[in-house]
């Protein structure tokens, strides 16, 4: 009995955990993905793994490693065959979709995180333009991890209210609500310059990739939707014939924003009018002058029409990609389940519903200058 | 077989004999006798191998007399002046044996043997049936310093000595109370050592004094040397990894706690006062925090309870993360700790078994050499090991800093004896955390919070006031509220009284 004991407790402090540990430093941790589609239908993995050499001055390496696949789990295995360690994605950050894949099914290539516990949930994702893969060999300079790139350059994009804050896990529900649609921030690789720009917004026509929205167009949705974040910055020309041409302009900062919407059904139609009323700080007028109550009363039109402009503009992009972002049908299933279940065909009626938005703008206060 | 039989032998028969003298002189009714020669003969045979035994013969009165001493307790001086300032005022020697205080009858031969032994001097006189007593017990007293292991910022700066008399004379200076009980018992059938019981005798529970006295005389033992020789025989349950009694060398601790309805024991010749029964937050608290502001004083005992948690929890929880769950280790400093653990060439058990032995050798080797070499054990330890240890590959640094921060933990409790306790705790949760993650840690943590609640010292639940979960009580567990709001003592030891206060803050409403 007491060899048996002594046993087990030899057992225990030499094996214990044995069977089940997996130690952080056996593992290759995957910082970032990629997913392309190739012509045959197959799927191009890309990933990006860090490697930090162990010494006194730790630089950061990356290793990106690319393997197809007939399925993006496939594809994955086949990266781990040429990886040394175990592969592993529960710290991933950003996962790039190219557009192409996206106009697919973007579902199918995230169902693979659905399905594994330790899959990592806040990670971001971007639809890239183009193929995906150029974008984690891009080398920027001071950012040693293109994932840490990518990661701050989507976060900065949504405290300024460009992109919609949204990871794997927010994006699963809106995936498979018949009342709303998902947006996701993307990405693009300009001619002219070489660095990545996160200025537009994908839309999405259920799980299909439909169509994209500027960096205006997309503040003013984001807005519309009522997702106002830290700051959100519009340049406006208010005149033209100022010299130098600078002083035509005016930049406004968004302090706060007050909006309704209303869903109401009218003589056999679906009428969503959204009340936007939007409070700004001007934070660059070079003609000044803010001391009249005129000017600010006159620039508060021009702000209000070009606002309203910009407004009409991107519901009607909006409807013409089929995105239904606002989640106008989620609105109607809550607060009219009749009128919901009359228009069961709703991504047949959504493109040509009555869809306005009203905008009021109002300068409330002009930096730290008189 | 043989050679045990004759290993026992000699054992039995000292056994037998030690029976038989005491039969033959413990009895406390054999009586003195009221002539000289037998009483001197009677204390001779008994004391016959004690080489120190003095005796002068004189007489006083006409009556022969005879004084005995043994020469290495007792102060020369001491029998001179009795003595002499005796039998030079102009009373007689029977006014004077009935009337000064000085000389204590007795007509016990029991007594008169144990009085010598203590360090007194007895009178025999001719004719007369009575032994006198003289108190000229030598002491050799150390200072009432500060204890070395619970110092305190401000306050009283006492300490008890290994003096009984002195001791009891300290605590009795700060409760001078009519309701102080001292109790005396007498522990050891060879060492005699004295042991005193000190409580309220208003306010301590009666059937926890009944029950600690109960225990004491219970004990069987031909010695005992410190209290934590007779902690153990007073005990709940030994086989806990808690201690059940509280240790403590200050006077005002004590104090504190005999006024809440606590019970302490004291032991001649040892410095350690026992208090019992005890809570497990009470080895949390020290007399500092009362001192200071009150903020000050519930910061640092909320940080002393953090310290417990760290010390019992943070190697446990490194190896868990390192070997099951590095998802939790934030985005920006996964990197890092996986550039740290990357070249290490065995488990986090084996790095954490490593790292954290060599702190407890450095503690053990620190504690046992003289200070100046102390030092420099805990230079080369600390710094060298440390360093070394890392650029050799063998440790990763993230381990040196968590085993650097749980010694330091455990070395906040202000209680040696918890304090030990609680490094010896954190080994079954690193275990546990090496076998199965963090299910494994909250396993072990809900063994140790069931041991907790189960645990009782006489019969006072050790972890109140949360298990039983006293609200009132919290005051003055994790909080530490100003004193005048304290108006109860703890129900924990079950007092007699609970007020202990009433309003002392009268002049502040009428302003």
């Amino acid at each position: 009995m007491i060899k048996k004991m002594i046993l087990l407790l030899c057992c225990l402090v030499l094996m214990s955990g044995c069977w089940d540990s997996r130690y952080l430093k056996d593992l290759q941790l995957i910082y970032s993905g990629a997913f392309d589609l190739e012509e045959d239908g197959q799927i191009r993995t890309t990933v990006s793994i860090p490697r930090a050499d162990s010494g006194k001055d730790q630089q950061a390496q990356t290793r990106t490693v690319t393997a197809i696949g007939n399925t993006t789990r496939q594809s994955r295995l086949n990266i781990d065959h040429e990886v040394s360690g175990r592969l592993d994605a529960a710290k991933t950050r950003v996962i790039l979709i190219s557009d192409e894949a996206a106009k697919t099914d973007v579902y199918s290539y995230l169902d693979v995180f659905y399905r594994d516990p330790r899959s990592p949930l806040n990670a971001n994702i971007a639809i890239t333009k183009g193929k995906a893969e150029p974008y984690l060999k891009l080398k920027v300079e001071n950012h040693p991890l293109v994932s840490e790139y990518l990661r701050d350059l989507i976060d900065a994009g949504e405290q300024a209210t460009i992109f919609p804050v949204t990871n794997i896990q927010f994006v699963c529900p809106i995936l498979f609500d018949p009342g709303q649609d998902v947006i996701l921030p993307y990405l693009s690789i300009r001619e002219d310059s070489e660095d990545i720009h996160g200025d537009q917004i994908a839309l999405f026509n259920e799980r299909k990739f439909s169509g994209a929205l500027g960096t205006e167009d997309s503040t003013m949705l984001l807005l519309l939707m009522d997702k106002f974040k830290r700051t959100a910055n519009f340049t406006v020309r208010v005149t033209d014939d100022k010299y130098p041409r600078l002083n035509d302009f005016i930049t406004v900062q968004v302090v706060g924003i007050d909006r309704d919407l209303t869903v109401v059904e009218e003589a056999g139609g679906i009428h969503a009018d959204i009340n936007l009323t939007i409070k700004v700080n001007a934070v660059e007028y070079p003609e000044d002058g803010f001391a009249e109550r005129e000017l600010t009363v006159k620039l508060n039109e021009k702000l209000g029409k070009h606002f309203q402009d910009v407004a009409n503009r991107t519901l009607r992009q909006l409807q013409e990609a089929n995105c239904d972002a606002l989640g106008i049908g989620l609105e109607l299933m809550a607060y009219d389940r009749d009128v919901w279940l009359k228009y069961s065909n709703w991504k047949e009626v959504y493109p040509n519903i009555e869809l306005h938005a009203h905008t009021k703008t109002e300068i409330v206060t002009h930096g730290i200058i008189n | 077989m043989k050679r045990l039989t004759r290993l026992k032998q000699p054992k039995m028969n000292g056994q037998s004999s030690e029976a038989s003298t005491n039969s033959s002189s413990s009895p406390s009714h054999a009586k003195t006798s009221n002539l000289l020669i037998k009483n001197q003969q009677f204390i001779e045979s008994t004391l016959s191998d004690a080489g120190d035994l003095q005796r002068r013969h004189f007489k006083i009165e006409d009556k022969k007399a005879s004084l005995y001493y043994l020469s290495s307790v007792t102060e020369y001086e001491k029998i001179e002046r009795m003595l002499g300032s005796a039998f030079d005022s102009k009373r007689s020697l029977d006014d004077m044996l009935e009337h000064a205080a000085m000389f204590v009858p007795t007509n016990s031969k029991n007594k008169v043997i144990e009085a010598l032994l203590e360090g007194r001097s007895v009178l025999l006189i001719d004719g007369e049936e009575m032994i006198y007593l003289l108190d000229t017990g030598s002491i050799i007293k150390r200072d009432t310093a500060e204890p070395m292991n619970e110092k305190v910022v401000r306050g009283s700066h006492e300490g008890f000595v290994e003096d009984l008399g002195t001791n009891v004379h300290l605590l009795r200076r700060r409760i001078s109370s009519r309701q102080l009980a001292i109790q005396y018992h007498k522990i050891g059938t060879d060492t005699n050592t004295s042991v005193c019981i000190v409580y309220m005798k208003n306010i301590a529970n009666p059937q926890l004094v009944q029950e600690v006295s109960k225990r004491i005389d219970s004990i069987e033992m031909d010695m005992t040397f410190s209290p934590g020789f007779i902690e153990e025989f007073l005990e709940d349950s030994t086989f806990s990894p808690f201690p059940q009694v509280l240790n403590t060398e200050r006077p005002d601790r004590t104090m504190a706690a005999v006024m809440d309805g606590q019970i302490a024991i004291m032991i001649e010749g040892s410095p350690t006062c026992i208090i019992t029964p005890i809570t497990f937050f009470a080895f949390y608290q020290s007399p500092d925090d009362y001192n200071s502001r009150f903020y000050v004083g519930t910061f640092y005992r909320m940080i002393r309870i953090l310290s417990f948690l760290i010390a019992i929890l943070l190697p446990a929880i490194y190896i868990a993360v390192v070997g099951f769950h590095y998802e939790v280790i934030p985005n920006d400093l996964v990197l890092p700790v996986k550039t740290s653990v990357e070249q290490i060439p065995y488990p986090p058990i084996i790095e954490a078994i490593i790292m954290e032995l060599t702190i407890e050798l450095i503690r053990e080797a620190g504690v046992r050499l003289p200070s100046p070499i102390g030092q420099t054990i805990g230079i080369v330890g600390g710094l060298v090991i440390g360093d070394a240890i890392v650029t050799a590959g063998l440790v990763s640094n993230i381990m040196i800093i968590v085993v650097a921060l749980t010694a330091i933990a455990a070395f906040v409790v202000p209680s040696t004896e918890m304090n030990t306790s609680v490094r010896i705790l954190r080994f079954p949760f690193m275990f546990a955390a090496a076998t199965f993650g963090f299910f494994g840690i909250s396993f072990a943590g809900m063994l140790l919070l069931i041991h907790l609640c189960k645990l009782e010292s006489f019969g006072i639940p050790y972890f109140s006031p949360v298990a039983p979960f006293q609200w009132k009580d919290l005051k003055d567990t994790f909080l530490r509220m100003p004193v005048w709001l304290m108006n109860l003592k703890p129900t924990a030891y079950k007092p007699l009284k609970r007020r202990q206060q009433g309003y002392s803050r009268r002049w502040a409403k009428n302003e």
